[in-house]
Parts: C-alpha cells; structure tokens; sequence
C-alpha cells in the first residue's frame, strides 16, 4: 500500500509501542511490515516506532532492524549506540516543575520527595500514576515513603482495587480472569464479552476507575476491553498470576507451563520479582525465588535472566549478596543455581555498565566486594565466573 | 567524567585479581585467557599489597613454568612491569634475568586473537620474542625510574643471552666468567664474544643484543644530565657488582672516552688484568686510553701502565703493543712504559687500533672467469684456456 501511495514527499509511518505487541503473531506481522517499508527501494517512507527500553533490549531483532547510529547524539542511550534511535530520557527538574505547577499537591510533593522518590518520578508514567492517586485523596504523606516502581503501583493498587467498600475480592477475581484471558490471547485487550465471566459490577468498578477503558477507536468498534496503560496489565498479572514473587514454586511451575508467555510476561515477572526484593532483607524470598529460576535450566533465557537483572539494578550493599554468596559457598560447581545465577549477574552487570555504570568509584555498587569475597571461598568457580568483573576493573586502571 | 577506583575498591580488587590467577594457574584444563586476564589483573593492582602480587607473579619466571607457558605469558607480564616496577624493582630485574635466559625455539602455530574472520597466526618463538621487544621498550623508563635496577636489569639480560647463546668465549682457552678484585671487591667479567656479536657489524635486534645498543644510547643522554657523574658512577658500581658482559663494560669505556670527567672511574679497571687481556674490550679499552689518558690522575697512569706491561703469556704481545700505542706519548707516565714505546717505535710502531673483529664488503663484476678462478681453476694454464 505504501509502495503505492501517490506522491513523491517524504512521508513518516509512526507505531507508537512496539511493546504493545504481546502476541508472537503479531510481533511477526510488525516486524515484516517495518522490513518491507524499509527495504523499499528509494523509498520516501520513515518508519518511527516508540518502544520501551526493556522491549528494545531482549529483541535483537528491532536492534538489527533499526540498526545504525543515533541521528542526535545528546539524545541517545550508550546501551544502544548501534540503534538508530532517538532516547526519550528522564523528566528533568523543569519539566516536571512544568508539569506539577498547576497541581500544588504534585508540586509540593516532588519537592519534598526524598531522592529515590525524585527518581522514581521522573518517569512519566510513575508520575501520572501519581498525580492520579493525590488525585484520589491519598495524602502526600502517605505516599513520601514509596521508592519503587512496585510499591507506587501497590499504592494505586491499593486505591483503586483494594478500597475500602469489602469489594477488593470481586474486583480481583475480575481482574485474574481479564489477565489469564489476555495472556490466553497473548493479547493486551479482551472482548467486551467477558462480562459473561466475572462480576458485572467490580467490572463497572474497575472502568469507573480507570483501570480498564474500551477502546473506542473505530478499529476495535468499541468492544473491547484494556487496560488504561500497559503496565498496568504487567502489575496486575505480576500480582495476580505470580502472586507478587511470593511462591516461588508456583510462578517457576507457571513459567514453565506458559514458556511462549515468557516474553509477554517478561515485565510482569520483573515486576514480581522487585516486589519480592522489596519485601525487606536479608532479602530470603527474593533469593529462594532467583535461586528457583535458575534451576529451571528449561526455562527461556528471558526468564532467567530476570532475576540477575533485578539485582544488578537494585543491590547496593554486600548484604543484599549474602545468600548468593552462602550458596556459592555451600557447593561449589558452575553448574549449581547460584553459579548459574552469578554468570547471569555478571552478564546484567555488563548490560548496566554498557549503559554508563562504573564498577569503581564512590558510586559504584557491591560488584567489587563481592568479587572479593567469591576470591576468599575455596571453591573456584565463583572466582572463574567473576573473571570479566575483574578484567573490566582492572582494564579501566 | 570516569570515576576513580577508591582505595578500598583498590584492596577488594586486588584480592580477586590474585585469586583469579592463582585459580587459572592451577586449573588442570587451563585457559589461557584467564590466565591472561589474571596477570594482567594481579600486575594493575599491584598496589593493592605488592608482596603478595609479586610473590605469585614469580610462578610466571620459574624456569620450569616459564619454558612451558613464557610464549603465553610473558608478553603479558612484560608489557606491566611499568605498574610493578615502582613497587619490586627485584622483580623487574629478575624478569629480564628470567626471560633472556630461556630462549623459545618451537615453531608451533600459535593463534593470534578469537576472530573467526580474520584468523591470524603466529608462533611459540614470534610470540616469545614479543616479551623481549617489550622488555627493550622499557629500558629507558626504567633507566629513569632507577639506573642500578635498569643497570642489573641489562646486564642479566646480556648474561643469560651470553651464557645461551655463546658459552665459548672468544678469548682462546679461557673460562667464561672470570673474577678479579679491585680495591678488594670481587668484580666479575663475563668474555662475551660480543666483538662478534655486538662489534662486528650485524647486531641481533630480536635478542639480547639490542639491549646494549639502547643501553648506550640512554646513558649518552643521561650523562650529559648535571647528575650525569653519578649515574655514570652508578652504572659502573653496578657493573661491577653483576656478572657483566665485556659488551657492556665496552659501552663504559666508550662513553669515558667521550666525556673525559667521567674517565676517572674506570681507572681501576683499565689497570685490571682480565679487562686488558679481553679482546671483546681490547677496541673500547685503545679508544679509552687515548682520550682520556692525560686526564686520569699521575697514580692511576702509572698503575694502567704496570698492569700493561705486566701482561704476559702466549700471544700477549699484539695487546701489549697495541695498548701501549694507544697511550699519547707526552701522557706516559713511567720510564718502563716510556721504554718500551721506545723500542716499539724503533721496530716499526704499535700495531693500530683497529676494531678486532669487522665485516667488510665490497662489489665488481662477476664473470664465468671469476667463479672458474673461485673454484682453483687456474685461468693461466696452457689446459684452461
């Protein structure tokens, strides 16, 4: 169609979040069409398409589809300089002002938000999140102690689902069949007919509060149901089908049952498993369920990778480590969980440093201790997993 | 900006660096690019507690580990020794020792990076060689850093060349390693060959014999410093102190050649019997005594000319004769020197001082006649015509 399209000016096809897409089949399609508009021959076609970092780091094939440099380098991400693309970063300080100004609660309470909140506000759709609970009454106060992502969308959950009328059960239910519905579908959006399914009224309830809208675009024709924002959907399935990483069994057994979910469900695993890493030290849930997934060698890489992930973005203290490093201790074989999950760590690591982080320096993580306290163990598989760490450090000296 | 490695960090990293090689040196399947990693991860963050990194890094110039690993390894090493060096300059000397005094012969492929696309190869020898080519390199760091540890450090890397490459010393019938006492102090002398090696004309850039060459070059400069009597008295005491090779104490004597304040410190040992008796020296020495005769003391003249004619055995008289020609006959100091110049003069004159040992050339037009009279075929016979 586009081939065809009369006229010879330049013209742009825009796809707003690749991410999206949750449906293998429907990634396909995508990808196929993006390829056949860019290897048109002396096209006059640009393709733009927004997608989150997480999606554009586990697909390496956007990565070799859009590949090249950044056109505006003081707008890109170091983790991606053979991509050509253009990164949306942070809110800044002014913009945020920007926004908050004409709403006081928000404003006061950016400027008075300890510094992981601050951080935690400069994604934009934390901050909206936000805005919509000061929004529902909830009171600054109550919402200064939140540092993660996961616990700001507990507050929402809170809000929103839970309430205070004794109808959180309803309104759950409601929402587990809508989830399991969609990753049946492996699809963001469901029927309208669902409501033949779950409680006529917690469904009410959960569009009157703007968890779920129709779309209403004449594509859908109205009749079909989603949730307001896709991470929305990610929380609710990391809540409602991985039980927020608190049974580690069951969510690996879940994985394992789901495998083509894995990617589908990749944020909301993430998700469950900050949530868990949340629940205070020495952290025993978070490890019981990183040490469960490394286990499940016949699990996708995606989902293994999750867990080193989440660490290498959130440890900041040796203590966090000890259970890695009493496990390491314990037996000392690469094939072991937690020599499984180390090798992964240190892969995740490099994933951060590509992105600008430095394993030295006052700022810098545990990496370095941790290093050292694996050199200390008698086994010598820790040490020998640790060797780019190590290389990397000393390469930088 | 990047950010700096803290102290602490600096301990942490330490550790680990250590610990990795001790473990990649001790795998039964080992790979060599943890070993790789290691050494170069030990020698960065030697700081971290210099004993413990240069005691483990010592594996590396065992003899027995080195001949099986040092085409692995000590280019690596080599290519660090500017981040030990300020810690452990033994190390470093023990390094050159260590490394010169094993040469790799193998001509086994040896693979040069992991890319399958432009796969590179070399082998056991080049990639020996590579450390030696760093090692040169450093000299004049080192030279800088500290001149009786760059000092000790050439001459090892001479002697083990000499002792491996040219055991049987030039001088017929003599031992190797000869010892005599200045002042008191045993000073070693090693006959060295090097009026072939290093005098004569082709010098060995890949080897030890490179050494000698930067050596020079370095301590000219050097000693045109305002400290440069000291270095120069450095180099000396330190010569005296190793097994150095006559190649080197040649250097010396050149240099006091050139710069006749300096000569005074080879005094004694232009009067010591070994030093005179050394053909690889016996150039370097005639130079020395010409231009810097007047210059020594009236003792030191007249100790230089008793040990000359002191000389004595078979074939002594062409050194004899030589060395005594090379001293300006207004500068003698003793009337048995004064003689015997004397009686030299009334036979014809000292022989010349001319380098013992040269490789000449020359061209013209080479004919079937020319290789006929080559082969011994006389040209001029009534049969041959």
């Amino acid at each position: 169609m586009l081939a065809n399209w009369p006229g010879s000016k330049p013209g742009i096809v825009i796809i707003d979040a690749l991410d999206a897409a949750r449906k293998l089949e429907t990634q396909a399609v995508l990808r196929e069409i993006v390829g056949e508009i860019l290897a048109l021959p002396n096209s006059r076609w640009t393709v733009v398409a927004s997608v989150r970092e997480y999606d554009i780091r586990q697909g390496t094939n956007w990565r070799s589809m859009f590949r090249g440099s950044p056109p505006i380098p003081a707008y890109a991400s170091r983790e991606f300089s053979a991509v050509r693309h253009v990164y949306v970063d942070a809110l800044t300080d002014s913009e945020i002002k920007q926004i908050a100004t004409p709403f006081g609660a928000l404003h006061a309470l950016f400027n008075g938000a300890p510094p992981k909140l601050r951080e935690l506000l400069r994604n934009i759709f934390n901050l909206h999140l936000l805005a919509e609970l000061l929004n529902d009454g909830t009171t600054s106060e109550a919402l200064a102690g939140i540092r993660s992502q996961p616990e700001l969308l507990d507050s929402y959950w809170q809000r929103r689902i839970v309430g205070n009328e004794g109808r959180r059960d309803h309104r759950e239910m409601a929402l587990e069949t809508i989830v399991k519905k969609m990753t049946a579908a492996q699809s963001l959006q469901v029927p309208r007919s669902i409501r033949n399914d779950v409680d006529p009224d917690a469904l009410r309830d959960l569009e009157q509060n703007d968890v779920l809208r129709s779309d209403d675009s004449e594509a859908s024709g109205g009749d079909v149901l989603l949730f307001s924002h896709h991470v929305l959907f990610d929380y609710a399935a990391a809540r409602l089908l991985f039980l927020r990483g608190r049974n580690a069994d069951a969510l690996v057994k879940l994985l394992k049952e789901q495998q083509p979910l894995t990617i589908m469900l990749g944020p909301s695993l993430t998700l469950a498993l900050i949530d868990v890493w949340n629940a205070g030290s020495p952290r025993t849930g978070f490890w019981k369920l990183g040490f469960a997934l490394s286990a499940a060698t016949d699990l996708p890489g995606v989902a293994q990778l999750a867990a080193p992930m989440v660490v290498a973005e959130v440890a900041n203290d040796i203590n966090d480590l000890e259970p890695l490093i009493a496990a390491l201790d314990a037996e000392d074989s690469p094939k072991t969980p937690a020599a499984r999950f180390l090798e992964k760590l240190v892969g995740a690591l490099f994933v951060r440093i590509n992105g600008g982080m430095s394993l030295v320096g006052p700022e810098a993580g545990p990496w370095l201790e941790l290093a050292s306290r694996l050199a200390d163990l008698p086994g010598k598989s820790p040490i020998r997993i640790c060797r780019p760490i190590i290389a990397r450090v000393t390469d930088s000296l | 900006m990047r950010a700096a490695i803290t102290s602490n960090q600096m301990t942490m990293a330490g550790n680990a660096a250590r610990r990795l090689l001790q473990t990649a040196w001790a795998d039964e399947r080992r790979v060599d690019i943890t070993v790789i990693t290691g050494i170069e991860a030990v020698a960065k963050t030697v700081s971290s507690d210099p004993v413990a990194s240069v005691t483990l890094l010592r594996t590396a110039i065992e003899p027995v580990h080195l001949r099986q690993y040092g085409y692995r390894e000590l280019f690596w090493l080599a290519h660090r020794l500017k981040e030990i060096a300020p810690h452990d300059l033994e190390f470093v000397v023990d390094f050159y020792q260590a490394a010169y005094a094993w040469h790799e012969t193998s001509a086994d492929t040896t693979q040069m990076g992991t890319s399958a696309l432009l796969s590179l190869s070399s082998n056991k020898r080049q990639d020996y060689q590579g450390a030696w080519h760093q090692l040169e390199e450093f000299v004049p760091s080192l030279m800088e850093l500290d001149i009786r540890a760059a000092t000790q450090a050439v001459a090892r890397a001479v002697e083990g060349y000499v002792r491996r490459a040219h055991p049987t010393p030039s001088d017929a019938n003599a031992e190797l390693q000869v010892i005599f006492s200045i002042n008191g102090t045993d000073t070693r002398l090693l006959r060295d060959s090097s009026l072939f090696w290093f005098r004569g004309g082709y010098v060995d850039r890949v080897d030890a014999p490179a050494h000698p060459h930067g050596f020079a070059q370095e301590l000219r400069k050097a000693v045109q410093e305002p400290d440069g009597e000291s270095t120069f008295a450095a180099v000396v005491n330190t010569f005296r102190a190793e097994t150095t090779a006559a190649g080197l104490w040649g250097i010396a004597f050149d240099i006091a050649a050139e710069h006749l304040h300096l000569a005074h410190l080879l005094a004694p040992l232009a009067s010591a019997e070994p030093i005179l008796r050394s053909l690889d020296l016996l150039h370097s020495l005639g130079t020395y005594l010409t231009a810097s005769f007047h210059a020594l003391s009236d003792a030191n003249r007249s100790a230089i000319e008793q040990a000359i004619l002191a000389l004595s055995g078979p074939g002594v008289e062409t050194t004899r004769s030589r060395l005594a020609g090379c001293i300006p006959s207004g500068t003698i100091e003793t009337t048995p020197m004064r003689e015997y110049r004397l009686t030299l003069d009334q036979s014809g004159g000292a022989p010349p001082n001319e380098p013992v040992f040269k490789i000449t050339s020359s061209y013209g037009s080479y004919d079937s006649d020319t290789h006929l009279a080559s082969q011994g075929v006389p040209l001029d016979a009534k049969e041959t015509v």
